[in-house]
């Protein structure tokens, strides 16, 4: 069965081509289409502040900006955008800096596409909340 | 990594001073193992690990052959960097993503 398209946009900012292959693969497979690419904090700000996404996967470790710079500056411009961490990194003092700066979700790599599928979910009831309270 | 002594930016590799030959770590009088500046205990044998400037304090009894009598202040400086190695090691522990979805619940 296909899903049906969902009226939503992604930005996906991870330095591994096989992870953003992954993510868009994962995404377009629960029928969000929209879906930008970045390779690294800095870009993944530029693209965040062109396209403005519903909601941004972002990676932790990446050269030039790292994941939690990039998270900081993004809450910065829109604090109430909706970011899950997707990282190998799974040292309690970093998934709590993660937290404190404010990201939404977190999912530990490598996952299993069912986790994947859940934590959208939560993404998409939030989004769905939000459009509730407008 | 900058050199305590000459600041000289090394390779972050290089275990002494490419200027000065200073060493860049601490290294353990026990195994001779070497670790980085700020470590505070071996990461092969658990010993304390030198610095400068208390470096009496942790000489390993069992190797001078003798033990060491330490002074009540000596004592609590030991303790309180034990204590924050401990610290260090329970911030690094690792989580599983059940934990994780706890924490972001």
């Amino acid at each position: 069965m296909i899903a049906p398209i969902l009226p939503y946009s992604v930005l996906v900012v991870d330095d591994s081509p096989h992870s953003r292959i992954l993510l868009l693969r994962l995404l377009q497979r629960s029928g969000i289409t929209q879906v930008k690419l970045a390779v690294n904090g800095a870009e993944g700000i530029q693209r965040y502040k062109e396209s403005k996404p519903d909601m941004v996967f972002l990676d932790a470790i990446m050269p030039e900006m790292d994941g939690l710079t990039a998270l900081r500056e993004i809450k910065k411009i829109d604090p109430e955008a909706i970011v899950v961490i997707t990282t190998s990194l799974s040292e309690k003092e970093k998934v709590l800096k993660f937290k404190d700066a404010g990201a939404n979700y977190y999912l530990l790599k490598p996952f299993e596409d069912e986790k994947f599928d859940q934590t959208l979910l939560k993404v998409l009831e939030l989004l769905a909340q939000r459009v509730k309270k407008e | 990594m900058e050199c305590p002594n000459c600041k000289t930016n090394n390779d972050e590799k290089k275990k002494f001073c490419t200027t000065c030959g200073t060493a860049l770590g601490a290294v353990c009088k026990r195994c001779g193992k070497m670790g980085k500046a700020e470590d505070k205990f071996c990461g092969d044998c658990g010993t304390a690990l030198l610095a400068s400037s208390n470096e009496h304090l942790f000489s390993h009894p069992a190797e001078a052959g003798v033990v060491k009598q330490y002074a009540l202040d000596e004592i609590e400086e030991l303790l309180s960097l034990r204590k924050i190695a401990r610290e260090e090691e329970a911030a690094s522990e690792r989580v599983t993503q059940h934990d994780i979805d706890s924490i972001f619940s």
